[in-house]
Order: structure tokens, then C-alpha cells, then sequence
């Protein structure tokens, strides 16, 4: 489990997981920025609690559920629901965990509670990015509502400083670069003249490379939203993944314009995974790809962008054509890899 | 006029100074008044805290193990040690950490390694401690392994997974102006400096100390002052457990089996930085080791009337005194 989630578990800061790992007693909300190990922390202490009693882990998608399914298995833990799936059983439990909290309502939380009696929730607001279901409780407003402390998570262990640094100016979010342990490479920006331009040169770049765990992140599912939404049917996965196949490249890819073109990812697959930024909350790759980054979005998706781009835990691409989004610093800017370093990798 | 003077005054160190105001950008604050609540402390309130309660700690610190560094029977039993470890409960921005490692620097300069475990739920103050710590390093020959608990106490049952988690022995265990924090919250159940004192003592090496420390002011949720709090608390969690005894106060070390008083102990230091001159700090704290340890190191004296507090330049002394002879109870080398 520790090689797909990049953290070692044992590697994490010892004195807060002990202390994270010993609460059994009441329940507990933990805070931490994309990369802190929340989730490796999460399905640890549901491991330590179904010795102890019955439990659900409850995960915002189905998209997490399956990607978490071979740590689930090696913990031995069974009872993992994604919501949808779990409002249909709602099982009474000793211990409820939940993941991605930031995620739910304050009606959601509050039905969750009703059924466990030791709840431990997991999240963090700053990539609070699913509100189609009305405003979403913050983390802190769950410990409130729970009548706890909020426990956050101290350091990052995905992310690399160098990906923090970009991803704090996009998201207009602070102190993620001084939590981060790992210093890496620097966010690469690529210019082309197209979108196809671009995609090209993510195969080209992959294959040079030796990719084999890759996320190619898009704003849109479906051609037609992308069309409609931001006038550019290019700017999907169904667009990224019937390119890439003519081409002759292998992806998985999730949409969902029908039940025949809807794929489930298969994360054991080496094959690059293309998704929205949505569908990838809570994953992690090695080299992240966000492609069309010339789009101007409105301010509601800027925490999406820095959710997508805090997927990372090596490499960070930005690829763009004509004018690179306001969301992002100026290409020339000292965040991003130069020319000379980009040649040296 | 009393000869013997209990208050003591020091200067920031230069690049301690420059660091902690110039650098981190430290805002020194007089009327600023938060101790009792660190841990909700945003970004910009640890600054101010860095700026006007960091260099206090400090000072309280380095006095303290000054003082205690030089008396030879200590000095020449802490000489031997090659490690030296450290545990401070609720470090907040490390004050006290830095006062103290700059006097085993000082007295111990051979040291092979300083382990520290600096526990605090403030995430914020811990980052800036362990970029003093950084810098620290740079102005010091021995290495140091700083390590953060970033935890928070929200009762009882933390203290004890604490105690649970943190299975070392150290030589020096600090809890500077944490405790009144726990006491304003209601966080712990009865009297909080004997909880404490019962928790962390037995994580004491044969020849380490517990310093607990903290600020002098009146709590309403407990009806009393923090210092009367702390002798009350402390003469019990002793009385309890008889393998523990007081080093300092004096008074405390001689009186405890008996002493039937709950008096006001205070000292005074004060601290002069690019800020301000003489920035007051009125304190109360209390020495404690494994008592077979304490009998080995503590200085023979006769009695006397011991000074517990110097308040508008008028000494109070322990209510057991005898005789004219004036003894600071917060200095061992008498």
C-alpha cells in the first residue's frame, strides 16, 4: 500500500501517529493539506478499530473506493463504502470513518454521526471542491459540530517544495511549502500551438521518459460540456482519450457520457490515467499532466486547479498555448523549471 | 536594605535578537497579554507572542540553568554525561529551549549529541522554534536532533497517550507557562501541576530535573494565583510520591515534609532586547529530581530567612524562616 500512496506509514511523524493511532475512545476530526497522509492515516486507524468493534469507512467516490481497494485489502478491511453506495445501507456502527469530510454538507455529517458512535473524520477544507450538493461543512465546523479539537496533520509528505510553492500561489493557499520534506524538480511549463500540440508532446514526454504513473487531469468529462461550458470540446477526457487512442497510446480514463463510455480505472495499470480534477480528489501520481492551462476559468475552480495540481509527488506539467491562464504565475517566472534545467533532467 | 538581590537581568544574545525581529519578523508587544490561550493563536499572534514572550522564556531559562550549572557538585555530575536529553511540554516558540541549550553549550561544550522533544499544539509556534532551533545550530558546536510533538491537550486521556507514546528518560524536563493554559481551559481535572508532575517525573533520569514554570497572575476559575495553585499542587503530587524532592525553591527543599503554607513564591527577571530595555518577567517555578540525586547536589546551609518574592523592593520571606541571615531560596549557590 505505501509504494501506490507514496508514504511510508511508519515514516509518518511519530509522535503525532502514535498519538493519532491511540485515540479509540471519542471521536477525532484530522486536518491536514493534500499530501499531509490523511487517507493512509484514516485506513490505518479503521484497521485498528475493526478489531474493536464494527466499522464503515465511507469515501466521497467510487473513483477513491477502487483506488484505495488494494490498501483495503492488505489491511484486510471490508466495510469501505463510497457515499451513494453507503446512504443505501446506512449501517449502525461502533466506529465510522470518513474521508475527504471537507466534502459533505452539514446535513450529510450530521446523518453520519447518527450512525456511528465513534466517528473519525478525515479532510481539509482548502480542497473543498464538490459542493453540487449545496455549501459544504468546513473541517473546523464538523470538529464543532462533533465537539472536538481539530487534530492537523504537521507535515507533507507527497508533495514536493517545489510543486508546493507553485501550487500555494494557484491556490491562494499558505504555509503548504513549510510543512513539505521533500524537495524535487520544478513544475515544468509547456508552450505549444495547439491543444493537440500539447497532448503530443505529454506522449512524447511520457514515453521518452518511462511513464508509468501518470495523471492527465482535465476540466470537463464530455466533449459536449466542454463545448458548451468553455467553447472547446478539447478541453475533456473523452476529447484527451479518443486522441491519445488514434494515436495509438493506451489510457485509462474515466467519463461518464454513457454506461459505454464510462471506464473504471484500473490503477494497476502502468497505462496514463486521464480523469477531471474532480474524479481525482484524494489520488496521487508520480508525474501529474494539466493540459489547456490557457483557459480562463472563473474563481470558483481555482481550488480545483490546486487540487489537481497537488496530485503530485514527483513531477508537475503545466501545458498551455497562446496565454497561460491568470490562475498560474507568468511562464517566465522563477517557480516553474528553466530551460537549462528542464535539458538537464 | 536586603544585600541579597533575587531579581536578575539579562541581554538578548545579538543574533538571537536580530533573528527572532528581523528575520521572523517578531513584534514585541507590552500590553499584549495571552499566555493562558497559545493555542489558538493564529500566525500573526505568534509573532507578537515570539516579540514579547519568547525573550522572557528565554531569559527565565538561561538564569535558571545558570545558576544551577554553577554549583560544582552539579556541574562535575553533569560533566560526565556525553548525551544530554530534553522534553518540554507545551514549547510553544522554544524560549526556554534555546535559554537552556545555550548554557549546555556554554558549561558542557564536549557534549556528543542534545536530543530535544519539543511538544506543543500550536503548529505555528513549533515552525518558528525549529527555525530558531536552525539557527541555533549555527552559533553551536554540539549536534542537536530537534524533534517536534506536534499534539494537542484536549483532556486527561491525551496527557496519558502522551505519556504512553514518549517512553524516553530525559536529563531535562520544562513546562514553562504551559500548565496555567491547561488550568484556563479546564482541560485537566484537579489540580493540574500535580497531574502533570505526576505524569512527566518519572520520565526523569536518575540525575535529571522537572522545571515547571509559570506566570504569577490570579485565575478566577480556581480562585486563587498561580504560584499558590502550583505550591498547593506540588506539595501534594511530593507528599504522594516519596521518590521525588524539591531543589528549588530552597525553602520548599527544606520545609516540604512539613510546610503546612501555601505561600506566593515569585522571581523577576529581566530582559533587555533592540525592542525594549528591561522587559519584566515575574515568574514562579519549581526544581524537582529524584530525591537520592537532590540530596547529592544540594548545597549545605544552615537557616536563615529564605526570600520567596521581592515585591516594590520589599522581601517576603517563608513563613519556617529563622534567624536574620538572608537566603535566596531560587539561588543553589548559596
Amino acid at each position: 500500500m505505501e509504494d501506490e500512496f507514496f508514504i511510508d506509514y511508519g515514516k509518518l511523524d511519530q509522535v503525532q501517529r502514535h498519538f493519532i493511532d491511540k485515540k479509540t475512545n471519542k471521536s477525532m476530526v484530522v486536518t491536514g493539506s493534500a499530501g499531509s497522509g490523511k487517507s493512509v492515516i484514516a485506513l490505518h486507524k479503521a484497521k485498528q478499530v475493526s478489531a474493536l468493534g464494527s466499522y464503515a469507512i465511507i469515501v466521497y467516490t467510487k473513483t477513491l473506493k477502487k483506488y484505495f481497494s488494494d490498501g483495503l485489502k492488505k489491511l484486510g478491511l471490508a466495510n469501505v463504502y463510497y457515499y451513494n453506495e453507503w446512504l443505501k445501507i446506512k449501517p449502525q456502527v461502533k466506529y465510522l470513518i470518513v474521508d475527504e469530510c471537507q466534502d459533505f454538507t452539514a446535513e450529510q455529517i450530521s446523518e453520519m454521526c447518527n450512525t456511528g458512535e465513534i466517528c473519525f473524520f478525515f479532510g481539509d477544507t482548502e480542497q473543498s471542491i464538490m459542493s453540487f450538493n449545496g455549501p459544504l461543512q468546513t473541517v473546523q465546523d464538523t470538529a464543532n459540530h462533533i465537539g472536538v479539537m481539530m487534530e492537523p496533520l504537521y507535515y507533507n509528505y507527497r508533495l514536493t517544495k517545489e510543486n508546493a510553492m507553485l501550487a500555494e500561489v494557484v491556490g491562494k493557499v499558505e504555509d503548504v511549502v513549510e510543512k513539505c520534506v521533500r524537495n524535487g524538480e520544478k513544475p515544468q511549463v509547456i508552450l505549444k500551438d495547439s491543444v493537440d500540440s500539447q497532448l503530443d508532446e505529454i506522449v512524447k514526454i511520457i514515453k521518452n521518459k518511462s511513464l508509468s504513473n501518470v495523471g492527465i487531469l482535465m476540466p470537463f468529462n464530455t466533449k459536449k460540456t466542454a463545448n458548451s461550458r468553455a467553447g472547446n470540446m478539447k478541453l475533456s477526457v473523452e476529447y484527451v482519450k479518443e486522441y491519445f487512442t488514434q494515436k495509438g497510446v493506451a489510457v485509462e480514463f474515466k467519463y461518464s457520457a454513457n454506461q459505454d463510455t464510462e471506464m473504471d480505472l484500473d490503477f494497476h495499470s502502468s497505462n496514463p490515467k486521464v480523469m477531471t480534477w474532480w474524479c481525482a480528489k484524494g489520488l496521487q501520481f508520480k508525474d501529474v499532466f494539466i493540459p489547456c492551462s490557457e483557459t480562463t476559468y472563473e474563481e470558483q475552480k481555482r481550488t480545483a486547479v490546486y487540487v489537481a495540481m497537488t496530485r503530485t509527488g514527483e513531477r508537475l506539467y503545466i501545458s498551455y498555448s497562446g496565454k497561460l491562464s491568470s490562475f498560474f504565475p507568468e511562464p517566465t517566472n522563477g517557480l516553474y523549471a528553466s530551460t537549462d534545467e528542464i535539458e538537464m533532467i | 536594605m536586603s544585600s541579597v538581590e533575587i531579581e536578575h537581568s539579562i541581554t538578548l544574545p545579538e543574533w538571537l535578537d536580530t533573528f527572532i525581529f528581523d528575520e521572523l519578523g517578531a513584534n514585541y508587544a507590552p500590553d499584549y497579554v495571552r499566555y493562558e490561550f497559545n493555542l489558538d493563536l493564529t500566525k500573526e499572534e505568534v509573532r507578537t507572542y515570539l516579540g514579547t514572550y519568547f525573550p522572557r522564556s528565554y531569559t527565565e531559562s538561561y538564569c535558571i540553568f545558570d545558576n544551577l550549572f554553577s554549583n560544582p557538585k552539579y556541574y562535575s555530575i553533569m560533566q560526565q554525561k556525553s548525551e544530554i536529553s530534553i522534553l518540554d511540554f507545551g514549547s510553544g516558540t522554544g524560549g526556554e529551549i534555546i535559554g537552556l541549550l545555550t548554557i549546555l553549550s556554554k558549561f558542557l561544550p564536549n557534549l556528543k549529541v542534545i536530543t530535544v522533544l519539543a511538544v506543543d499544539g500550536n503548529h505555528d509556534a513549533l515552525r518558528y522554534s525549529t527555525k530558531i532551533i536552525e539557527q541555533f545550530k549555527l552559533h553551536c558546536s554540539i549536534p542537536i536532533n530537534y524533534t517536534v510533538g506536534p499534539v494537542s491537550i484536549g483532556d486527561c486521556s491525551d496527557v496519558e497517550i502522551l505519556d504512553e507514546i514518549v517512553q524516553n528518560s530525559f536529563d531535562f524536563i520544562l513546562s514553562f507557562k504551559a500548565i496555567c493554559e491547561l488550568i484556563s481551559k479546564q482541560r485537566i481535572t484537579g489540580n493540574a501541576y500535580q497531574y502533570v508532575a505526576n505524569i512527566l517525573s518519572p520520565k526523569l533520569t536518575e540525575t535529571g530535573l522537572i522545571t515547571l514554570l509559570d506566570v504569577t497572575v490570579r485565575n478566577n476559575m480556581i480562585g486563587t494565583y498561580y504560584p499558590i495553585h502550583m505550591n498547593q499542587g506540588l506539595r501534594n503530587f511530593l507528599n504522594e510520591l516519596e521518590l521525588f524532592k524539591t531543589l528549588i525553591p530552597l525553602s520548599c527543599h527544606k520545609f516540604e515534609d512539613s510546610c503546612k503554607h501555601l505561600c506566593f513564591t515569585q522571581r523577576i527577571f529581566k530582559v533587555s532586547h533592540s525592542r525594549r530595555i528591561n522587559d519584566v518577567s515575574k515568574v514562579s517555578y519549581r526544581i524537582m529530581g529524584r530525591k537520592e540525586f537532590i540530596q547529592a547536589i544540594i548545597p549545605d546551609f544552615t537557616n536563615g530567612k529564605f526570600i520567596i518574592q521581592k515585591k516594590n523592593g520589599i522581601n517576603s520571606y517563608c513563613p519556617y524562616s529563622v534567624g536574620d541571615n538572608e537566603i535566596n531560596s531560587f539561588d543553589i549557590n548559596i
